[in-house]
């Protein structure tokens, strides 16, 4: 069948010349028609039109005016000219037997008219059936302080979600095209076409080079770019050709400023009450790891805050007996005394960064050119070691040439080079400098010792360390050409080869400083006679009243030879790609009621990649780490991959009197990742569109309604962004960490389980849609309802239990619906005083259901009505108050065995529990699993008996008997929304916009969420400490102090609603004033626009965490290092999101 | 422009397509993998992925600061060992799942062993399979048969530490389908039953597995090895756990036998001194190892030694329990030693007149880093504990980058199991009563290792002999074992000390109530004079936290003027003994979902014992 279809495909490319008649003498194509040459000038409101388009229709001849707003071209006598230009209503004139001939276009606020880009093609936006959005360049990537194309789009679309996971500079931004999720297994992230060609990352791109970009959402629309368009398309095509013989000179920069976008307030002595409260609590003697709190120093750290909190700064050595003591009576525990904040030794203030840009424009000849360069140099949040910093480089040149009037070929290429760079101070992505910023507890020192010594700390490691980058050289080369065999015939061929070089150098070190990890050594003088100081450091004699042994951090190498991070390592990738793309276009304007197009093409991906890296420890030379000055161990490994995707498509338009509108594509895909015989398959998708308000019938509602189209879609593509191996039962290899005679061996796993029969993933959207104008156009409304079945979905094969002995086998198995809407509402008016406003606004929501996938009714399965993202927990009802309690006479509650009566758990099993006044009050012992010191009392959490039976538990786990527990939440981000409201008056524009997430649920983890997460490391934000409950302190919103150890789920830490995370929240994205100099003033120095702005991003944040040092887009374990596990998962620990105010300047000449 | 042209472009662009839609394009297997289907070729095949086993079941000091089936970190949860504070509790809440299919070993501290996770089982079965599919006849038979035995080896080992934590367990002798419900969920088998099929596969391994596979893979001693642990945990588990006295002989027979094919092959003996045998860098001429962990810095490094290096904390150390139950010098327990100074339980002095272990496991000074004061530097070399205060280690007993090799099996394991097995049997299944010459074999040959330069230079005695005749007479004796067993007991725990034993032995020993730690000698360490030793404590900030127990039990706290009174037993800071547990911790209770995952398919998985709620 492929093979029939390949050669239809290429027989129809070649078929078409054998098959070609003669030119029709009457055609309009006709070489040997007379011509005449028209001449004339295009005009609007504000003068000549320089670069408008004049066609003459039905062929391909066109030339584009002057800047003076002049044109001529060869047309017959009585064909038809059509003039259009951005922003004017196209006009369409018929050639008289005059040979000048003038033009005056009228201002266009109708967007119906603009030509949108889709799928191998152009659609008027009027006459689009899919759910397909463009997006407007202007609004959202000029003159911002962003990096790439991704952050700048966040909030500009309905249907469109775009996270960023953290602050990190050079990081992807995470895309999604309705819904979090559309399939369990792979990725759900859209394909990123970069002119019909995917691109791997949407940083490549320079945001300065884009022409356009429309996101595909639904089947219909997306299913013409097949195998990888399963998670939706956006489309970018870049700015291509000028069409003035002048050059058109274009630059543009932006200087920018970064701080994080709020107070990330850490707790200081009231952490250490906290600590305290803990202890006494938990019975222990003392927290702390490397610097403990105990009660004698808490009241030292209270009286050192009184006396030198207003005046010891950051820049204030360290200083024994002020500000830390060794404990006398155990000589290798310090105890810390001085509180300090890592937010002044870690984190850049109004971190610098700048963005150039510049393009050259013009034409010579039949060739057009452009030529642009791109320059970013961004600085991290990172302030120890002052090289964490994100540069991209693009340069790209494209050039077109009309050879004939049959042909014309077409050649770009495009580089781009991002360098991440960063003090390399570990290796370790699941402990970073960020984590171990929030790991200790505020008794941590940063900066120097009294002895000019740096202390070991994430600040000091991150000062000497040498650094690491991580290097993309991305190269695009394409060459193409469009045969027009006759004037609605034509043929494009493109060939595309991309290259994407990766490398990740690391530079180790090891470190020396004053190690703050062990024990102190004691300080001699001089002489060698022990050293005794006072409470304030001072030095004194030993018989001094108060006086305690001095003792100095040990200054020490710390950092064993061979030891992470004291190597080189460097690791390269290489990865290519083919692209072949190949597709004919026929229109066949029957009548003007009856116009069809057709397009038959194929599609041809190979990616080819390899990688390798090597290690060697031991560096001889730590400044200067080379491979080749290092002396340890040398390890390194590698590896190759490679898919393929090959696809032929077909699609057919049908416009029946400009107002019904069909769509039908098919495609027949094959890919490498499954099994031979179940490699190829057809995927097909319909649509259609009927503008109502063409009909007779509605023109009575012209005067308000100006357009109103309904329109239907339904489509399947296919997916398979899966590992390509799923169907064979493989087994890894790698050397182990068991020794023979000092060699590393070498072992080979288990098989994988697998079921050999994986094929394609199907995803099925309807979607039903409207979009219609109002007032002249001026107000328009799109609404879009969608359902994404995704069928046969890859999932882990269901129902299998442990003794599998394995990880479940993916298959294709259950189904995922995601139903949701769009909105989007859009406003223009140009008041007559000269005045102009446009606002914008658009939400969406979309959420997804698992169904047939398991038969398990387990609240953890993906059973049957299981919502995507849902998070099950308790709900909180309040905390417990001593009134709740019997007393005993020393004023506490009275530790009781757990009896029948009270509860059926943990009767037999020794449990004991504070006794309820409330006789018929309801225990919580299922609840008290921390080994069992934990009983709730004052201060503690209790729930709520939902069900009834007196237990507080989970029933048996089941969606059925879920005991108390229902869901509480969701952790994915619900009703996104984005609103923008923007002025131009008189040279002055100016521009806000707004994005925001209206519900997103997560139950936090780690210290900075967590109450008492884990109070022996100790740090705690201030938002918890300054508000947990206490005696002193009952109506708090958190509870009593307890050390749950780092463990999740325990005690008070239940699921619960109290205290799950909201982090909806809305952003001031951006705020843009901006300036036109007068044209005027400015032809005097021959240049032809000139704008200078100021703008602010991401510069107001609501959100409703209560103060915690948490960004509410944040995604817990994700990061550009590691995007699972990305410091152990723990909400909040990251590089902290900023905020920037820039100004920069746009100008042309 | 003629028609011609625009043809030959378009040839040019058709022929470049016919190329392009070559549909083979498509045929791209994964590259960097090992294809079941193709492996399973030969001898280096099989090896090779039997390699995998080895860092599961051979832990050593693991790696990094990873703690699972470490000395010292991992094994801390047992009745020799008390906190600061309150002790940690058993279990005390049937948790929602105890499932778990990782490959990196994992422990459930409580319980000595793994989560229910089935992976080491399947990678067992997978091995025999294919080997009988694949290899019988293509390979020589010698292979053939050693290589099937270390499979069975393997799946016999993991089924032991199944059984040893949850008891009944599904047992599979073949891979499970992914797709079969039948056989997957699969009811509890019957631990007599399991255990049944692990001795057949331990019986074949000790017949099969070569006796020399080349250094650092296993060999029929190192299967002996494990098969007399493990045989003797589940003989002495279903002997005193009162299941199955048929079961009982046939283990601890089994047991007997494979240490005897160790002790009687002549290849290791008692020749090196107690300390070389856990903080040396080099193993491989040890005279007592079997088998051990071989550590190559930087690749490979662990932080056991750096916990028993004299600075770095022990937050469970060792209680006065232990410290009591350390034979005197003279082979007499502390009440009746003729030994000088033998009731008198100050540290420096416990060192000077209990075995010689002793020494050689504790510090002879008080040491605050331990909670009890009485810190272990069993896994330190004597050198590393000269960096004590404020000194910097070299990364050999520092950080995570110590280097010390861990010895998996010794000798002194396999007598001992051999001895106590013998007794088992003695007392109960009509074994031959354990002679003289069996002590000397087993507790007496261990006694008489050789004593370091330190050890001898502080004028240490190798401990007298245990002796049939005149048996130590211990009043702390439990009433239900006999004083031989008792001195077979004590023996274990002294070697052991701080190892993998102690929990699980008196696990088997239905002894878990050593675990309520009512007596005071739980809360209490050495015997401390504070004004001596503990000067730097007797001051404001630890008035009514100082505290010691004297002889007859009574506490006395420090007050700020009572310094003169801090003589005694040390207390603990904070103690308080551990929330009261019933015997149902015997046993690990199988997770609420994977119950319920049986329940909701038709099929059954039981719970455990005083697990139901």
């Amino acid at each position: 069948m492929r093979k029939l279809l390949c050669l239809f495909v290429t027989l129809g490319l070649t078929a078409n010349v054998y098959g070609a008649t003669p030119p029709d003498k009457t055609g309009p194509a006709s070489g040997v028609e007379a011509l005449d040459v028209i001449r004339g000038k295009v005009t609007g409101s504000d003068g000549p039109i320089p670069g408008a388009t004049v066609t003459v229709v039905g062929t391909n001849t066109a030339t584009v005016t002057d800047a003076g707003g002049n044109y001529s071209i060869e047309a017959p006598q009585g064909a038809v000219l059509r003039f259009s230009s951005v922003g004017y209503t196209t006009k369409e004139v018929t050639v008289t037997s005059a040979t000048a001939l003038n033009v005056i276009l009228e201002d266009d606020d109708n967007t119906l008219n603009e030509v949108v880009v889709v799928g191998y093609g152009t659609q008027k936006k009027g006459n689009l059936t899919g759910a397909v959005s463009s997006i407007s360049v202007k609004e959202n990537l000029e003159s911002r302080p962003i990096a790439d194309v991704g952050r700048a789009i966040q909030g500009s679309t309905p249907g469109l979600t775009i996270t960023i996971p953290s602050g990190e500079v050079g990081s992807d931004p995470t895309i999604r095209i309705r819904g979090a999720l559309s399939s369990v297994q792979g990725n759900s992230t859209p394909l990123i076409l970069l002119d019909n060609v995917e691109i791997p990352s949407i940083q490549y791109v320079n945001p300065d080079d884009v022409e356009s970009i429309t996101v595909l959402k639904d089947a219909a629309s997306a299913s013409i770019y097949g195998a990888k368009a399963a998670f939706g398309v956006i489309l970018i095509t870049t700015k291509t050709g000028g069409t003035k013989d002048k050059i058109s000179v274009n630059y543009s920069n932006n200087f920018s400023f970064q701080n994080p976008f709020k107070e990330y307030k850490m707790g200081r002595v009231n952490a250490l009450k906290y600590s305290i409260d803990a202890l006494d609590r938990v019975g222990g003697t003392a927290y702390g790891a490397f610097y403990r709190v105990n009660h004698e120093s808490y009241q030292r750290a209270v009286e050192w805050d009184k006396k030198y909190g207003s005046t010891i700064g950051p820049n204030d050595p360290t200083v024994y007996g002020r500000d830390w003591y060794v404990d006398p009576g155990s000589p290798t525990v310090k105890l810390g005394v001085r509180t300090y904040d890592p937010y002044d030794y870690m984190i850049r203030e109004w971190a610098p960064s700048q963005t150039h840009n510049m393009s050259l424009n013009g034409s010579v000849g039949k060739t057009r050119y452009t030529a642009t360069f791109g320059l970013l140099n961004q600085s991290g949040m990172l302030k120890p070691g002052d090289s964490d910093k994100f540069k991209r480089y693009n340069g790209a040149l494209r050039l077109s040439n009309d050879i004939n009037r049959y042909l014309t070929i077409r050649a770009g290429a495009m580089f781009t080079q991002r360098n991440k760079v960063m003090p390399y101070a570990t290796s370790s992505t699941t402990a970073d400098p960020w984590l171990y910023m929030y790991r200790w507890s505020s008794l941590y020192p940063m900066g120097y010792d009294e002895n000019g010594n740096p202390i070991r700390s994430p600040w000091s490691e991150n000062m000497a360390a040498n650094e690491a980058s991580m290097r993309h050289n991305y190269i695009n080369m394409n060459a193409g050409t469009t045969i027009n065999i006759t004037g609605n015939w034509k043929v494009d061929v493109d060939y595309t080869f991309t290259n994407e070089d990766y490398s990740i150098a690391r530079n180790g070190t090891r470190f020396t400083a004053a190690n703050s990890w062990v024990a102190g050594k004691p300080r001699n003088d001089a002489d060698g006679k022990p050293v005794y100081v006072n409470s304030d450091g001072q030095v004194v004699s030993s018989e001094t009243a108060g006086a305690i042994r001095a003792y100095d951090l040990s200054y020490d190498a710390y950092t064993a030879n061979g030891t992470n991070p004291d190597h080189i390592y460097l690791r390269a990738e290489n990865s290519y790609r083919h692209t072949v793309n190949a597709l004919t276009t026929y229109d066949w304007r029957i009548n003007p009621a009856n116009e069809f197009k057709f397009i038959a093409g194929l599609n041809r991906v190979t990616t080819d990649g390899k990688y390798n890296w090597t290690q060697r420890t031991n560096l001889l030379d730590i400044t200067n780490p080379q491979f080749d000055l290092a002396v340890g161990d040398i390890t390194g490994s590698g590896g190759v991959y490679w898919d393929a995707q090959l696809g032929y498509f077909g699609r057919i338009n049908y416009v029946h009197k400009d107002r019904y509108l069909l769509e039908g594509n098919l495609r027949y895909d094959g890919s490498s990742k499954f099994p031979a015989d179940l490699r190829w398959r057809w995927f097909k998708s319909f649509s259609a569109g009927w503008i109502a308000s063409e009909e007779s019938f509605m023109e009575w509602t012209k005067p308000v309604l100006s357009h109103l189209k309904l329109r239907g879609s339904w489509g399947v593509i296919g997916n398979q962004t899966v590992p390509s191996d799923l169907y064979v039962s493989n087994m890894t290899a790698s050397q182990i960490l068991w020794f023979v005679n000092n060699n590393r061996v070498n072992a080979v796993g288990s098989p994988s389980l697998t079921v050999p029969n994986v094929t394609w993933e199907d995803l099925e959207t309807l979607d039903f849609g409207v979009d219609a104008r109002f007032l002249q156009n001026r107000l328009g409304i799109t609404f879009d309802w969608f359902r994404k079945t995704t069928k046969n979905m890859f999932a882990p094969v269901e129902g299998t239990t442990w003794t599998i002995g394995g990880t479940a086998p993916l298959g294709n198995y259950g189904r995922l619906t995601t139903t949701g809407f769009e909105v989007a509402v859009d406003f223009n008016h140009r008041f007559t005083n000269g005045l102009g406003i446009n606002l914008r606004a658009n939400l969406d929501d979309a959420k997804s259901v698992f169904n047939d996938y398991t038969s398990s009714r387990l609240m953890g399965s993906n059973y049957d009505g299981k919502v995507y993202g849902e998070i099950w927990g308790y709900e909180t009802d309040r905390l417990y108050q001593y009134s709740d309690f019997e007393l005993g006479a020393d004023g506490k509650p009275i530790l009781v065995d757990l009896t029948a009566d009270m509860t059926r758990y943990y009767t037999s099993g020794g449990g004991k529990a504070y006794q309820l006044k409330d006789p018929n009050g309801v225990y919580q012992p299922r609840f008290q699993n921390s080994t069992g010191a934990f009983f709730f009392g004052p201060g503690d959490v209790k729930f709520v008996d939902r069900n009834g039976d007196g237990e507080i538990d989970n029933g048996d786990g089941t969606i059925d008997n879920p005991g108390d527990m229902k869901v509480i939440g969701n952790f994915t981000p619900r009703y996104n929304y984005g609103f923008r409201i923007g002025a131009d008056y008189k040279g002055f524009d100016f521009s806000a916009f707004f994005q925001g997430v209206g519900q997103r649920s997560v139950w936090g983890e780690g210290f900075l969420a967590i109450p008492g997460w884990h109070v022996s490391d100790g740090a705690m934000p201030a938002a918890i400490v300054d508000d947990y409950w206490t005696p002193e302190n009952q109506d708090a919103f958190y509870p009593a102090a307890f050390n749950n150890a780092g463990t999740a789920n325990v005690n008070n830490m239940q699921v619960q609603s109290r205290y799950l995370l909201d982090m909806s929240y809305l952003r001031a994205k951006n705020i843009t004033l901006g300036y036109s100099i007068p044209k005027n003033v400015l032809q005097k120095a021959h240049i032809n626009t000139l704008r200078v702005y100021v703008s602010l991003e991401n510069f107001f944040t609501w959100d409703k965490l209560n103060g915690l040092p948490i960004d509410p887009e944040e995604v817990a374990g994700y990061s550009m290092f590691n995007t699972t596990n990305y410091n152990s998962g723990r909400t909040g620990v990251g590089t902290p999101t900023f905020k920037s105010a820039s100004l920069g300047l746009q100008l042309n000449f | 422009m003629s028609i011609k042209k625009n043809i030959s472009y378009l040839l040019i662009a058709a022929s470049s397509l016919l190329a392009a839609c070559n549909p083979d394009v498509l045929d791209r297997p994964e590259l960097t993998k090992v294809n079941d289907n193709t492996f399973w070729k030969n001898e280096t095949d099989l090896r090779l992925y039997a390699n995998d086993f080895y860092v599961n079941y051979f832990v050593g000091y693991n790696s990094s600061f990873g703690t699972a089936y470490t000395p010292l970190r991992g094994y801390i949860f047992a009745d020799d060992f008390t906190t600061a504070g309150t002790q940690g509790g058993f279990e005390s809440v049937v948790p929602n799942s105890r499932g778990a299919s990782t490959a990196t070993p994992t422990m459930l501290t409580s319980y000595s062993g793994p989560s229910w996770n089935f992976y080491w089982v399947r990678k067992a079965n997978v091995m025999l399979d294919r080997m009988s599919k694949k290899m019988q006849g293509t390979i020589p038979a010698e292979q053939y048969s050693h290589w099937e035995g270390v499979g069975r080896l393997f799946r016999g080992f993991e089924y032991s530490r199944l059984v040893s934590v949850f008891g009944d367990v599904p047992y599979f002798d073949a891979e499970v389908d992914p797709s079969n419900e039948e056989s997957m969920y699969r009811e509890r088998t019957p631990r007599g039953e399991v255990m049944d099929k692990v001795y057949d596969d331990f019986k074949f391994a000790l017949a099969n597995i070569r006796t020399d596979d080349g250094v650092g893979y296993v060999n029929r001693y190192i299967a002996a090895a494990v098969i007399s642990n493990w045989m003797l945990f589940e003989g002495s588990w279903q002997h005193y756990h009162g299941l199955d006295a048929a079961r009982s002989k046939k283990y601890l027979e089994l047991a007997v036998e494979a240490s005897q094919l160790v002790m009687d092959s002549g290849k290791w003996s008692f020749g090196s001194d107690f300390k070389s045998l856990f903080a040396s860098e080099n193993l491989a001429s040890n005279p007592e190892v079997l088998l051990f962990r071989s550590y190559v810095s930087p690749l490979l490094t662990h932080a056991i030694g750096s916990y028993s290096n004299g600075t770095e904390g022990q937050a469970a150390a060792a209680n006065l329990n232990l410290l009591k139950s350390f034979i005197c010098s003279d082979g007499k327990v502390w009440q009746n030693s003729e030994v000088p100074n033998a009731k008198n339980f100050g540290i420096r002095n416990l060192t000077l007149t209990r075995d010689p272990r002793f020494e050689a496991t504790f510090l002879d000074t008080v040491n605050v880093p331990a909670a009890t004061l009485a810190y272990a530097h069993k896994f330190a070399s004597r050198s590393a504990l000269t960096f004590m205060y404020g000194g910097t280690y070299p990364p050999e007993w520092g950080s995570s980058t110590n280097t010390s090799d861990a010895p998996i099996y010794r000798l002194a394991e396999v007598v001992l199991n051999w001895i106590e097995a013998k007794q088992i049997l003695a007392e109960n299944h009509g074994g031959s009563a354990v002679t003289q010459a069996d002590l000397d074999k087993s507790v007496n040959a261990i006694r008489n290792r050789p004593l370091d330069a330190v050890a001898t230079a502080k004028g240490l005695q190798k401990t007298a002999p245990l002796m049939l005749t005149s048996l130590p007479e211990d009043p702390d004796r439990d009433a239900d074992v006999s004083p031989l067993m008792w001195e077979i007991r004590r023996e274990r725990r002294m070697e052991f000390v701080f190892e993998h034993t102690r929990l699980n032995d008196i696990r088997r020993w239905k002894k878990l109530q050593y675990m309520n730690f009512q007596k005071g000698e739980y809360s209490a360490g050495p015997w401390i004079d504070a004004r001596r030793e503990l000067a730097t404590q007797l001051t404001a900030s630890y008035v009514s936290r100082l505290r010691v127990m004297k002889e007859d039990g009574t506490v006395i706290t420090y007050d700020g003027t009572n310094a003169d009174q801090m003589v005694g037993y040390y207390v603990v800071m904070n103690y308080a003994n551990r929330v009261a547990f019933t015997d149902r911790v015997y046993l690990s209770p199988i997770g609420r979902n994977e119950i319920q995952a049986y329940k909701e398919r038709g099929y059954n998985l039981t719970q455990n014992p005083g697990w139901g709620e």
